[in-house]
């Protein structure tokens, strides 16, 4: 099998679109390998919630971010594409970024033309930097790349506060300096999103926010459109948020989470989802001795 | 005594303190040891020791956090710490604050550079607008107001060479009404604009490499130069002559080094929580981790 970080490309030159749900750390991550996605995409969003509790605004560090990322690459065997928000700083800190992303194991890094600090796509106040500066970056990310199959991805946000035009041209000044992939955040219709599609050589990426400020389209219509990835960055989030309220709610009121065990993984299951197996397999190969102990209890975990 | 207590108290002594600039836990160590009553950490030797790369905004806060952590463990001293510009707008200088203070350091500054910063004494640099420093000031200030009042907010200008002197005398003015402890003009060009910061701010003054002044005086690359000089003879004699005899006055000794890290608090622990045999069979008798 094509090596993680390298199985990106060959993904996108079929002729079909990749889906890539959003996964905020290990078991998210796997949650979207076992239910058979052929990517990942790590979401800025998801891990500034899950790592600080807090909303999407440049809080996160770079090295909070990297952490994660490896943490989410060493979990999954699927390709990893990786928000790295504006890249930290200038053209100068994109190339250490650059560096410490493809060293965690991603695939791919998707950079942003927002202002630092940075704030989620479908959140207003966004600012764009200069479309030269951010064309400098993007030569800074190529060349900063020690694998060629690292893919580059350059996201504007110039849609919402400058229009769709001064996007696309955003857009094809990014290509020209070298992006593998091109993501215009935020179109607003459906007629704006078959503009992007038919505008440039490189693959194009759809990003689907539940209630976000783009149409909210399935994958097979985002295929028709022409579409090459289409990702779901937050909603596995949400439905994770909204669970934990259900069972936290139900216990707050009833004092047993007994009225939600069958909207829970069972333990066996959740054993499976982890893999326990292949650590036992592992135990046994290495002689760690952890098997005698568990006969003893008589469990067989 | 808390160290915020105790380096709040330490500013308040008439006369200069002499704060220097450590990049690391060991050399923090030293200057505790040598006598030194707190210490500053800089981000400019910790760019080059954890990244080895000038001192241009390649570190993040996390990485510099993660060096004050090391630095306020391996003394008791207070350190005084190095944030840049706060990593970020106003919301982040609120959380930056925040992760220093839980690091340990009881106190650091904020400057006034656009991001991504770079050393004061480096060409290039530019200035935020006044008030949008001033604004990222109160939220430091209330960022230590809810964990550590004590924790001392410094306001560093790095405006002398961007907007001029006037201008950097004007912020460090406006700092002191928005309710930072301390202000640090960098770069001082003349001993009259020395005498003008000293007259007209009223809060204690860092200055840095400069003699005279009032608190605190900051030599502070002496640390990582003298470091990195020691470093760099002893390699190049051990690259051209082979290992000899000759270089060993320029170095620590195994044993000396041991005090210098504290081995014998390790053995003082070892004796208080080991069980008897298990000490027996490590030392056999012996009563330190290196013989003296």
């Amino acid at each position: 099998m094509e090596k993680q970080e390298t199985r990106l490309r060959s993904l996108l030159a079929r002729r079909k679109i990749l889906v890539a749900p959003g996964a905020y750390d290990g078991l998210s991550a796997r949650i979207i390998e076992s239910s058979g996605f052929e990517a990942v995409y790590v979401t800025g969003y998801g891990l500034s919630a899950s790592v600080l509790g807090k909303p999407d605004t440049g809080l996160l560090t770079q090295t909070e971010m990297v952490s994660r990322i490896a943490a989410i690459a060493e979990a999954v065997s699927l390709p990893v594409i990786a928000d790295g928000d504006t890249g930290y700083g200038n053209a100068v800190n994109v190339f250490r970024t650059v560096r410490e992303y493809e060293k965690a194991g991603a695939a791919c890094i998707q950079l942003e033309d927002q202002v630092a600090p940075k704030k989620c796509g479908h959140m207003l106040g966004r600012e764009v930097i200069p479309a030269q500066e951010m064309a400098g970056k993007i030569r800074a990310a190529c060349d900063a790349r020690r694998n060629d199959d690292f893919l580059i991805m350059a996201r504007t946000d110039a849609r919402t506060a400058h229009g769709i035009e001064e996007a696309l041209e955003r857009g094809k000044l990014y290509e020209e300096a070298g992006a593998d992939i091109l993501f215009i955040e935020s179109p607003e219709t459906v007629e704006e999103m078959k503009r992007i599609t038919s505008s440039f050589r490189v693959p194009v990426l759809a990003n689907m926010v539940e209630h976000g400020r783009t149409p909210f389209l399935n994958v097979g219509e985002l295929e028709e459109i022409g579409y090459d990835i289409a990702i779901f960055p937050v909603g596995p989030l949400y439905a994770a948020a909204k669970a934990l309220q259900n069972v936290l709610g139900t216990l707050k009121r009833s004092g047993s989470t007994a009225g939600c065990v069958d909207r829970m993984i069972p333990f066996g299951e959740f054993n499976e989802l982890m893999d326990l197996d292949a650590v036992r397999e592992m135990e046994k190969k290495y002689s760690t001795g952890r098997n005698g102990i568990w006969k003893k209890e008589g469990e067989d975990r | 005594m808390k160290r915020t207590t105790h380096f709040r108290s330490l500013l308040e002594r008439p006369g200069a303190l002499v704060v220097p600039g450590v990049y690391d836990a060991l050399s923090a160590r030293i200057c505790e040891m040598v006598g030194f009553e707190a210490v500053f950490h800089s981000g400019y030797g910790t760019a080059a020791v954890h990244l080895g790369q000038p001192d241009i905004g390649l570190l993040d806060m996390t990485e510099m956090v993660s060096q004050v952590k090391a630095i306020a463990r391996a003394v008791r001293i207070p350190v005084m710490g190095d944030s840049d510009h706060g990593f970020g707008n106003a919301v982040n200088a609120f959380r930056t604050v925040q992760e220093y203070i839980w690091a340990g350091a009881a106190g650091l500054f904020l400057e006034d550079q656009v991001s991504p910063k770079r050393c004061g004494h480096m060409e290039g640099k530019q200035v935020i607008p006044k008030e949008e420093m001033m604004g990222k000031l109160r939220a430091a200030l209330d960022a230590r107001n809810e964990i550590d009042p004590e924790f001392v907010v410094m306001y560093r200008t790095d405006a002398i060479h961007v907007t001029g002197f006037e201008d950097a005398l004007d912020r460090a003015k406006a700092a002191v009404d928005v309710g930072v402890d301390m202000v640090f003009v960098e770069a001082l060009e003349t001993r009259e604009q020395m005498k003008r910061v000293v007259a007209e701010i009223r809060v204690p003054l860092m200055l840095n490499l400069i003699e005279g002044g009032k608190t605190p005086l900051v030599p502070v690359l002496s640390t990582l130069y003298s470091a990195a000089r020691g470093m760099y003879d002893v390699m190049s004699r051990i690259r051209a002559e082979g290992v000899s005899d000759g270089y060993l006055e320029k170095l620590f000794t195994f044993r000396e080094f041991g005090e210098l890290v504290r081995l014998d608090e390790v053995r003082e622990k070892e004796e208080k929580y080991l069980p008897a045999g298990v000490l027996e069979e490590k030392y056999h008798g012996k009563k330190n981790i290196v013989e003296k």
